[in-house]
């Protein structure tokens, strides 16, 4: 005898996939991001750093590796952090590479009497991607 | 086999500073192209240039064009001069010469520096020189006839596909090997 009613043809419906709405991919962001930190080798404590310093370093940078078309690059700071000497800025896409190069070879200036440069402590196309790698030097040791 | 590629420029030095409806006997065409009187040498052409790719592009831009940027042929009777420059980096010094608004001498007259060819190779560049010299004489005779139109900025500036044309950047030729390294003729 047999015990289980044969079984149906159809299958039990199965939940339907989650549905896409919209997809899109960005391919070419109008911004990049750096995020810049300015060092003196020869003392320990960090120079006094607000906008208008940050914009004349960069500037001076700009100028001497990119002469007039690298003191007419478009460069938004977004903030500056006086206490440790930390800024973020942006620039257009197209022009990050020059700028990193710029201020990578700048040889610093005498800022009274005590050397200072500006190192570049990440830079990239996503801003988000930057913030959270600042706290990575700490997880590596 | 890796070849190094160049390209050539024409450059013409055309004077502006004529106050405008002079009546003279030499036609307005002439005068707009006439000969570059004083101490024009090609090492001060190099050096304007060279001062002039530093204020725009700074150390990254002047770095390739310093090592690679000759002047080939100077006349200062048809105030015309050939440069060479490498194939990478021909538009810094093509914008810097638009830039350069007087002769690069001490006092130097105010004019343009017009470029009117660019080429792969050198044979190219001569025969355009010729070939505009043949076209200026020829333009200078109508004016004075009465012939042309009497407007000779328009004339030497020729708005339109004829000045697109003379432009054109030519394809490589094969053959640039009767270039003569550091050769300037004069004349």
């Amino acid at each position: 005898m047999d015990l289980d009613p044969p079984t149906t043809s159809t299958q039990p419906s199965k939940s339907s996939k989650s549905q896409v709405l919209t997809q899109t991919t960005i391919r070419s962001p109008p911004f990049s991001y750096a995020h810049l930190s300015l060092s003196s080798p020869s003392s320990s404590h960090t120079p006094h750093l607000d906008a208008l310093t940050t914009r004349s370093y960069l500037s001076a940078a700009l100028r001497q590796f990119l002469g007039d078309t690298g003191a007419s690059m478009a460069i938004d700071i977004l903030l500056v952090n006086a206490t440790n000497g930390e800024c973020w800025v942006r620039v257009p896409r197209e022009d990050l590479g020059a700028f990193a190069a710029a201020v990578t070879a700048y040889p610093g200036h005498l800022v009274q009497g005590e050397e200072v440069l500006m190192r570049v402590v990440g830079c990239g196309d996503w801003l988000g991607a930057l913030v959270g790698k600042e706290g990575e030097g700490e997880v590596w040791g | 086999m890796v070849r190094l590629k160049d390209r050539y420029l024409l450059v013409n030095i055309v004077y502006t500073d004529l106050p405008p409806g002079q009546k003279g006997p030499v036609p307005d065409l002439l005068l707009y192209n006439q000969p570059t009187i004083g101490e024009l040498k090609p090492q001060t052409i190099l050096r304007g240039i060279r001062s002039q790719v530093n204020a725009l592009f700074g150390d990254c831009g002047s770095g390739p064009v310093e090592r690679s940027l000759q002047v080939k042929y100077l006349s200062t009777a048809t105030s015309t001069f050939i440069l060479r420059i490498s194939r990478a980096h021909y538009r810094l010094v093509w914008a810097a010469l638009t830039f350069m608004d007087r002769l690069p001498v001490k006092d130097g007259r105010p004019c343009i520096f017009r470029v009117v060819r660019v080429s792969g190779t050198i044979r190219k560049v001569e025969e355009e020189a010729i070939r505009r010299a043949k076209l200026l004489v020829l333009a200078a005779k109508d004016e004075m006839a009465g012939k042309a139109p009497s407007d000779a900025l328009n004339t030497l500036f020729r708005g339109g596909k004829d000045a697109a044309r003379n432009l054109v950047l030519v394809n490589d030729d094969h053959e640039d090997a009767e270039m003569d390294e550091g050769e300037v003729s004069d004349g």
